[in-house]
């Protein structure tokens, strides 16, 4: 626990000083108000493979900052749970019971100033780089009992989307994302190819299970993250 | 006997009883209460207008709205000498018939155009340009009763419901194309124009005691309504000193003859063509005697004043068209009446500066069509334009001249300063660069003889009308005698200020303008252009601004598209709202704003909304300035009045003037943007937004000048493809304001 809330102090940390390195005093923001923070809620279906056919939703909370007339850098984290009723892993020994996708990232808004938009409002490009720590959560039948464990992904992100101010400063926001967690997607190349190139003969057991359960749980996860449809609430400060 | 002598005294002397000093002249200015036309909300006329059948409502909304952007467009006289002189016209027309006196206002306007206009509600509009033609009192009380038949009869509610007849097809037009349409509503409307002609005539002018004579020409002054207010030769001379003369390429020894030929096709007017209306006239006016008439009732020299102070102002108004041409050659013609008059030489001198800062090469479609004595000057224009030393020289060696004759005046020393700077800044001269002998002098062979031996040829036109010269003119040859004439070689700008190269005065703007260092000027057609500059201003902080005089925020919504529409009411709400946008907006960047917003104007309020006029008016000017970046040469020079301008910085706390436009155009998408949606359906929000929005535009322009210096501090154009909606228009408005506040980029 201790490190991730260092990792996440790391990443902020990061984040503020990109902000300040890159910010201008000359960006107008909204009325004079350049920091936004909101609550997006975010919607994905998963796309064929092992995931189950369901949709995925992501919770998540993003604070932006504007540090031109036409970008904005935001750091933004979301979590996505998913819950199975056992879903089989291993010959009916091991079931894949819930995973939580946790997603940290940082990533630059461009509001094209061609079209009149200022930033943080209108309508936006972005790019990101997006961080993502799965919690697996199994259920071994042999010997009843519950365990879990995690994995990791990295991978850049493009999207676009509007802003809209209500009122005097409540922000509406409507964005598409589109994820490529890398490891997800060479596991899931993997999964298809029946171990890939992650299988090896030379691990224990354990070892071997751990990756079959990186690779099962990276998979689903990845795919529900690639394409994400959000809208968000906040308000600009 | 002393009844006869005190009214000799008064007509001598009523000139000046009514109200203008010409020698000392001041443009007309509003004065006493606003009238209601001012004050009256679209909104109250819609609440009115609430009975009514929808067409015939739209039509009553629209009319307020049409009559509301006129009076608070700036250019509406009242309470002023030329806008009572009309009333007292009209209540003479209308002694007999209090009803329809009572539903009507007479004001001037501010334009040069020959025109005369009245709108559903009852408001007539003279032109000034109009009045500055008129020959006499009694053509003002024809073109007033004609004015007065449409107002009577209604016939701009008749042609609005024509007009809707005709466009939706109804009854006899089912069967027309568009082409026919559009003719079918032109003879709707020529009728009613003739039906103004005759029954202004019947049932008004001829009950009243004005001349038939005097109107039979009156058809004239919309003819040759193009040309200067007299047709008087023009003199190069005088633009000449005793320092040079002009060379003889410099003038034309023939002019282009007025044409006098009648058009009678009128299919594509919506008035009868002049012929025509001339001919029912004058089977009007025939056999009806003249006994117990009068050319003026009122008076004949008031009238004169009156006519007077229309030329007077309509040389300042052609100035600020850039009509250089007629603005120069009118007031030439009111030299002659008023010699050495300070405001018409003034009026002269800034055309010249104002061709001479902008770099102005005329070409020859200037002077080649323009017919009658006016050419001479057009022509003369055209050849000092084509060298930009020439026109410098004369703009400058003339601003001399000027500051010679009124050396205390603040707007002529303005004057001859910058144009001291600007010649320094352009050709890096001093006085050393410039002869200090006279033209004559030198050996070349010229032709001289001094200014006093000058002899005008009359042609025997002395006490004829503008009309009856042009009569008489038809395929003769204009040859004025010129005071002398030089080679082309003589270069004779170096001779330009010969008569002052030892003045004091001149001598210290010279070194005031070389110790200025004046900046590195950038010729218009080398800068960069207009789109990469303004992406340079883009953002571009101006810094310390605290406080902002906006003037009259302006704005205009439509709905584009096959019903191109515009929503009135919504115009005058979206209007307040924009003055509230800038309020607050300016509270958010720190800037305190003061907005001259004639809506809010109360009856008292008339200083207020001469301040607006003038500022609206200098705002002409320095477009004329032609500095539409900021990185354009600025220049305080004004015809306006510098000093007044100065004040109203002074009583508004800030030298920061601002002018804001909004414009919002609503279109409509057709409904195949919903393929994609269902094809790709993560592009739902993009898509879905693009409906809503539609394809729609917003604009916002606002530019802010210094009225101290002239300089435009702020060029900022911004154009967002959404919905006109809070946020957008905050964005717009606040940036404006940032850029004026903020000092440093980082």
């Amino acid at each position: 626990m201790k490190k991730y809330i260092q990792f996440y102090i790391t990443v902020f940390s990061l984040y503020l000083v990109s902000v300040s390195l890159f910010a201008q005093r000359s960006a107008p923001g909204y009325m004079g108000k350049r920091f936004v923070l909101k609550y997006d809620q975010g919607i994905s279906w998963s796309l064929g493979g092992d995931a189950q056919p369901m949709p995925n939703l992501h919770y998540g909370i993003q604070a932006e900052y504007t540090i031109t007339t036409s970008k904005t850098l935001g750091l933004d984290y979301s979590f996505m749970p998913r819950y199975y009723k056992n879903r089989v892993l291993f010959g009916n020994s091991i079931y894949l019971q819930n995973f939580f996708t946790h997603r940290i990232g940082i990533n630059a808004k461009l509001f094209r100033r061609k079209a009149g938009n200022i930033a943080p409002t209108g309508m936006f490009s972005q790019v990101g780089l997006n961080l993502f720590f799965i919690n697996g959560q199994h259920y071994n039948t042999v010997i009843d009992s519950k365990f879990s464990h995690l994995t990791f992904d990295i991978g850049p992100s493009i999207g676009a989307g509007k802003q809209y101010i209500v009122g005097k400063n409540l922000m509406i926001s409507v964005d598409v994302k589109l994820t490529l967690p890398l490891i997800a997607i060479a596991n899931g190349i993997g999964a298809e190819a029946g171990g890939g190139p992650f299988g090896n003969s030379d691990l224990t057991e354990t070892q071997q299970l751990k990756k079959d359960l990186n690779r099962k749980v990276s998979w689903p996860s990845g795919q529900a993250n690639i394409l994400v449809m959000k809208i968000g609430f906040g308000g600009v400060l | 006997m002393h009844f006869r002598i005190s009214l000799i005294f008064f007509i001598v002397f009523s000139g000046s009883v009514f109200g203008q000093d010409f020698d000392n002249y001041q443009p007309i200015v509003s004065s006493g209460t606003l009238p209601e036309d001012f004050t009256r909300a679209v909104s109250e006329a819609a609440k009115e207008a609430k009975n009514e059948p929808s067409d015939e409502r739209e039509f009553t909304v629209s009319a307020a709205y049409s009559l509301n952007r006129i009076m608070l467009g700036g250019k509406v006289l009242f309470n002023d000498p030329m806008s009572q002189f009309a009333n007292k016209v009209t209540d003479e027309l209308l002694k007999n018939n209090p009803t329809l006196r009572s539903k009507v206002r007479i004001y001037v306007i501010k334009s040069s155009s020959v025109n005369a206009f009245a709108t559903p509600e009852g408001a007539i509009f003279i032109n000034i340009g109009l009045l500055a033609q008129l020959e006499n009192e009694a053509q003002l009380a024809f073109i007033l009763a004609h004015e007065l038949i449409h107002v009577d009869k209604k016939h701009s509610l008749d042609h609005f419901k024509k007009g809707v007849e005709i466009s939706r097809g109804r009854g006899a037009y089912r069967d027309l194309n568009k082409y026919e349409k559009g003719l079918a509503e032109y003879a709707f409307s020529k009728e009613k124009e003739q039906e103004a002609d005759e029954l202004g005539f019947l049932e008004i002018y001829d009950k009243s005691k004005y001349s038939y004579t005097a109107i039979s020409g009156v058809f004239d002054i919309l003819k040759y309504g193009y040309l200067p207010v007299d047709e008087i030769p023009f003199d190069n001379i005088f633009f000449q000193n005793d320092g040079f003369v002009f060379p003889k390429s410099y003038k034309l020894s023939e002019l282009n003859p007025i044409n006098v030929e009648d058009e009678k096709d009128d299919e594509e007017s919506t008035h009868p063509a002049l012929p025509i209306r001339k001919e029912v006239l004058e089977k009007l006016i025939k056999n009806r005697s003249d006994e117990g008439r009068s050319k003026h009732i009122i008076g004949q020299s008031e009238f004169i004043t009156i006519r007077n102070m229309a030329r007077f102002e309509l040389c300042r108004m052609q100035l600020l068209d850039e009509d250089y041409n007629n603005a120069i050659f009118n007031a030439y013609i009111m030299l002659k009446e008023f010699p050495d008059n300070k405001y018409l030489l003034k009026v002269i001198g800034h055309s010249l500066y104002w061709l001479s800062f902008n770099n102005t090469n005329l070409g020859k479609s200037f002077y080649k069509n323009i017919e009658g004595e006016s050419q001479q000057l057009a022509f003369l224009l055209y050849k000092l334009t084509s060298k930009q030393k020439d026109i410098d020289m004369v703009s400058t060696a003339f601003a001399t001249k000027l500051k010679m004759l009124f050396p205390e005046d603040k707007d002529i020393d303005l004057l001859f300063k910058e144009s001291v700077k600007h010649i320094v800044k352009e050709h890096d001269f001093k006085v050393s660069d410039f002869y200090s002998v006279y033209m004559n002098s030198k050996k070349d062979s010229i032709i001289f003889t001094k200014t006093e031996d000058k002899k005008e040829v009359s042609e025997g036109n002395e006490g004829k009308s503008k009309y009856e010269k042009i009569a008489s003119s038809k395929n003769t040859k204009n040859n004025p005698l010129m005071a002398g004439e030089a080679s082309d070689s003589l270069n004779f700008h170096k001779y330009a200020l010969a008569p002052y190269i030892d003045n004091v005065l001149l001598k210290a703007a010279f070194k005031d303008a070389h110790d200025a260092k004046p900046e590195k000027y950038v010729a218009k057609n080398k800068r960069s252009s207009v789109n990469s500059a303004k992406d340079r201003n883009y953002g571009k902080a101006v810094g310390g601004v605290e406080r902002v005089l906006v003037v009259n925020p302006y704005y205009s919504g439509t709905r584009e598209g096959k019903k191109k529409k515009i929503s009135y009411l919504k115009n005058e709400r979206e209007e307040t709202d924009l003055v509230q946008r800038i309020e607050e907006c300016g509270k958010a960047a720190g800037i305190e704003t003061d907005i001259i917003e004639p809506k809010l104007f109360s009856n008292n309020d008339v200083e207020l909304y001469n301040d607006m006029v003038l500022l609206n008016e200098w705002l002409i000017e320095r477009m004329i300035a032609g500095n539409a970046l900021p990185e354009d040469n600025s220049s305080p020079v004004t015809v306006l009045g510098y000093d007044r301008l100065q004040k109203i910085g002074q009583a508004h706390g800030t030298t920061n003037a601002m002018w804001a436009v909004s414009m919002f155009e609503k279109r409509t998408r057709g409904l195949g943007i919903i393929v994609p949606m269902i094809v790709i359906p993560p592009l739902m929000p993009i898509l879905i937004h693009r409906v809503i929005n539609g394809g729609s535009v917003s604009h916002f322009l606002a530019v802010v000048y210094d009225i101290k210096t002239g300089e435009l501090k702020l060029s900022h154009q911004h154009t967002t493809y959404d919905n006109n909606y809070g946020f957008v228009k905050n964005n717009n408005i606040y940036f404006v304001f940032h850029q004026l506040k903020q000092k440093d980029k980082k």
